[in-house]
């Protein structure tokens, strides 16, 4: 990205520049390599301490791929991750480490920082563990069980709005909504600084999302834990987020503070993605906007604007000419070569 | 909303679930009633953990084991007869859970989307491998109309070829929004990403063009605009092969636009039902009403959300009286904690298992014995 001074902030805690990540794409008998997904393409974003940023896009746009690299749970393609790593630092102050550069047994002790919650609630928990085991299992890993732990995961299991009893149980026992809550507490055993929460409450009811938001608001503000929050649910996004970040294949296509995106969109991909929110009103049915045209495939994206085939805005220059994230207002990024000129609709906010 | 008439597809009555575990008895699902219209789609929404997904296995006999499941599950399946239509009855619940009459009807008859698609999903076959399985065994193509244009659904049929498949195939992923789908039909499920899974899942399940479509969280790892257009392809399809579709979900926004009539649950039974409008515009149940007031709105910044006080109560120490009585804020001392509500008739064609309009109340023994007391 072009040099717009995005880090002179010192609350900074995460800083990823440039990340990229591709997987090959084998064909033929021989399964030789033809092409690439690009499924993560010259991301750039920041995370400033005890703050919420809200990973939002269309699926497949490469959110996860994001986060798993970012923890280098996937071997990022290129691209820097500077991390405040409290964990690692032996002075107690907080150092900046390049993740990139550790060694394994480094980003060991880094993930006592950085933690993650899965997408995939079942396949993510091993199913002969019980409950007690898949939330100390971080615990273990750095040697920090004691004869207080099972009174730590007692509690742990009733922040996120499960029973005690529930400790000896396997995850095949549970609900999906309950599965997902076995995530959350397992992310917040090791007290980290960071979590990347990959659609935490996706699969929650309405009441236990907003226990479990409110949970997560509560346990930044008291212990200044800081979070990637990625889902599609932009209402949940917008209520969770201090700053909202809008991909769309594999690119950060718009950056900014969660109201200001909203009601000021910048990008013509976050109007059009404001627009076909569902509103829980039965008398409203069937009034979504659908975008037109299809998403673009990452394996074989288009020239230019990746967003140009669908755009309302589109003009010439748009199909040859990459747009750069630019920060058009303060703290607030796009990536359109028109990016402030158009009148673009955002959400009335009341 | 429980006489058996023309328009009924599924019928569950009674339909209980437990689970025999270390601590005691877990009853998943505890006599719950649904009926599911033909073309209609019918919505259930509900506490986490409350039975949703259970009831969902119980309609296609695959409740997991150590579960054992008690009532009945009634599917009236149409079909043709020397050329005319009939109406035959079968008891799901008493099928042999392996045998070759419930395969039929699983992935042809009703076809389910599963919460969990990873879970679901086979590794170790491709996306379009999925799909052409299920297509070979379960979708059948028209050669002739023999009906006229009232029973155009009496056709003679016979099974899709292997090329047909694949084409079907790559249609249905193309149907779904993946991109490229000629390309990605050859993907394994872990080279695609959650809402991508979720899609082949989706596809996998329409592509049989079944009676009824369980959609089990259907759309929880999709934005809005896949999202968007998947509802509008399962409405297309709805309407071309007169599909009914039993969905769950927690989302009112998606619930509000999808369905005709909903049921809310809570710890294993149905607390209220109707039609989706009067349930949002009149909810009566006290449990309805938080829920629906517990919703985030986009455009509006509240700190902290409405949520339920309490949490759901443990199985084996169940709440007397109204299962709900701890946490609900319309709670009556000494009438809620006694008596079991049923389900009560509260506005046309809208009821709610709340003491509130209970109209027996007043003639019970326990109503008599609450007043001589005070
Ligand atoms: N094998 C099992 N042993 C014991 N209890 C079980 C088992 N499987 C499920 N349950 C319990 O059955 C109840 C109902 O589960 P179900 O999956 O139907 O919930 P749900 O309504 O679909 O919830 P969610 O919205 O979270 O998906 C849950 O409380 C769960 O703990
Ligand atoms: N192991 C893999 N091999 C090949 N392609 C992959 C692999 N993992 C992901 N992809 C592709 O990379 C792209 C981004 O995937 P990713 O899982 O990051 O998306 P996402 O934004 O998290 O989507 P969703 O909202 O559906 O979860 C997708 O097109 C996906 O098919
Ligand atoms: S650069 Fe052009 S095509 Fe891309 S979003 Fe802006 S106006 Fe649309
Ligand atoms: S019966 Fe009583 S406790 Fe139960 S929902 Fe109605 S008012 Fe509340
Ligand atoms: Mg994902
Ligand atoms: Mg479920």
């Amino acid at each position: 990205m072009a040099d717009n001074g995005m880090v002179k902030d010192k609350d900074i805690l995460l800083e990823v520049k440039g990340l990229k990540k591709y997987f090959p794409i084998t064909g033929g008998m021989m399964r030789k390599v033809v092409g690439y997904v690009k499924a993560v393409d010259d991301v750039n974003f920041f995370v400033r301490e005890g703050e919420t940023l809200g990973l939002v896009g269309e699926s497949g746009c490469g959110k996860t791929t994001a986060g798993r690299a970012v923890l280098r749970l996937y071997e990022p393609t290129d691209g820097e991750v500077r991390f405040k790593s409290r964990a690692l630092s032996k002075s107690g102050k907080p150092e900046w480490v390049s993740l990139r550069e550790l060694n394994k047994e480094q980003l060991k002790t880094v993930y006592q920082d950085i933690s993650m919650i899965f997408q995939d609630p079942i396949g993510s928990l091993n199913p002969r563990m019980t409950v007690y085991d898949i939330i100390t299992e971080p615990l273990l890993i750095h040697n920090k069980i004691g004869p207080s732990t099972e009174e730590h995961v007692i509690q742990l299991l009733q922040r996120v709005g499960l029973r005690p009893e529930h400790i000896r149980r396997y995850p095949h026992e549970f609900s999906g909504g309950q599965r997902q809550r076995i995530g959350i507490a397992r992310s917040l055993a090791l007290n980290p600084q960071l979590i990347i929460c990959d659609e935490p409450v996706s699969a929650l009811d309405v009441s236990v999302q907003a226990q479990t938001l409110n949970l997560l608001n509560d346990l930044k503000e008291d212990f200044n834990l800081a979070y990637i929050f990625v889902a599609h649910d932009l209402s949940v996004v917008q209520h969770i987020s201090d700053r909202v970040a809008v991909m769309y294949v594999g690119r950060i296509a718009e950056m900014a503070e969660s109201i200001d995106l909203y009601s000021h969109p910048l990008h013509p991909y976050t109007e059009a993605l404001m627009s076909s929110v569902p509103r829980p009103n039965p008398r409203l049915k069937k009034q979504r906007i659908i975008m037109e045209g299809d998403v673009a495939d990452p394996g074989n994206p288009p020239p230019g604007c990746l967003f140009h085939p669908r755009c309302r805005y589109v003009q010439d220059r748009c199909k040859t000419e990459v747009p750069e994230l630019r920060e058009i207002k303060p703290d607030h990024y796009a990536a359109c070569h028109f990016a402030g000129e158009l009148d673009l609709k955002g959400v009335e906010m009341g | 909303m429980s006489e058996i008439t023309d328009d009924v597809l599924v019928s569950i009555r009674n339909l209980r679930i437990r689970f025999d575990v270390r601590d005691g008895i877990v009853n998943a699902v505890d006599g719950a009633n649904f009926t599911i219209r033909r073309g209609k789609t019918l919505g259930v929404i509900g506490e986490s953990g409350c039975g949703k997904s259970m009831t969902a296995k119980a309609i296609m006999n695959m409740v997991p084991k150590p579960g054992v499941m008690t009532g009945e599950v009634t599917l009236y399946k149409r079909h043709v007869e020397n050329g005319s239509q009939v109406v035959e009855e079968i008891r799901i619940d008493q099928l042999d859970k392996d045998g070759e009459e419930i395969r039929n009807i699983r992935g042809g008859v009703i076809t389910m989307i599963f919460q969990e698609p990873m879970s679901s999903l086979t590794p170790v076959f491709t996306a379009g491998l999925h799909i052409m399985e299920a297509v070979k065994l379960h979708r059948f193509l028209p050669i002739e109309s023999i009906g006229d244009t009232m029973t155009r659904n009496i056709q003679k049929k016979r099974e899709v070829s292997p090329e047909e498949a694949r084409e079907i195939a790559i249609d249905m992923l193309q149907k779904v929004g993946l991109p490229n789908a000629a390309q990605r039909v050859d993907s394994y499920p872990h080279q695609l990403s959650g809402g991508q899974r979720q899609r082949v899942m989706i596809a996998i399940a329409l592509s049989t063009h079944p009676e009824l479509l369980i959609a089990d969280e259907p759309t929880t790892a999709l934005d809005v605009s896949i999202e968007a257009q998947i509802l509008d392809l399962m409405r297309e399809l709805q309407e071309t092969v007169d599909m009914a579709i039993l969905f769950i979900t927690h989302n009112m926004g998606v619930i509000a636009e999808m369905a005709d009539e909903m049921v809310v649950m809570y710890m294993g039974k149905e607390v209220e039902e109707g039609s989706v409008v009067d349930i949002f515009e009149n909810p009566k149940h006290p449990y309805t009403r938080l829920l629906l007031a517990s919703i985030p709105e986009i455009g509006e910044k509240k700190r902290e959300l409405a949520t339920i006080k309490g949490m759901t109560p443990s199985p084996f120490n169940l709440p007397t009286g109204c299962v709900f009585h701890p946490r609900c804020p319309d709670f009556m001392p000494g009438k809620c904690d006694v008596v079991k509500p049923l389900l009560a008739t509260v506005a046309k064609n809208q009821n709610a298992r709340c003491l509130m309009y209970d109209p027996c109340w007043p003639n019970t023994a326990e109503a008599q014995a609450v007043k001589a007391k005070a």
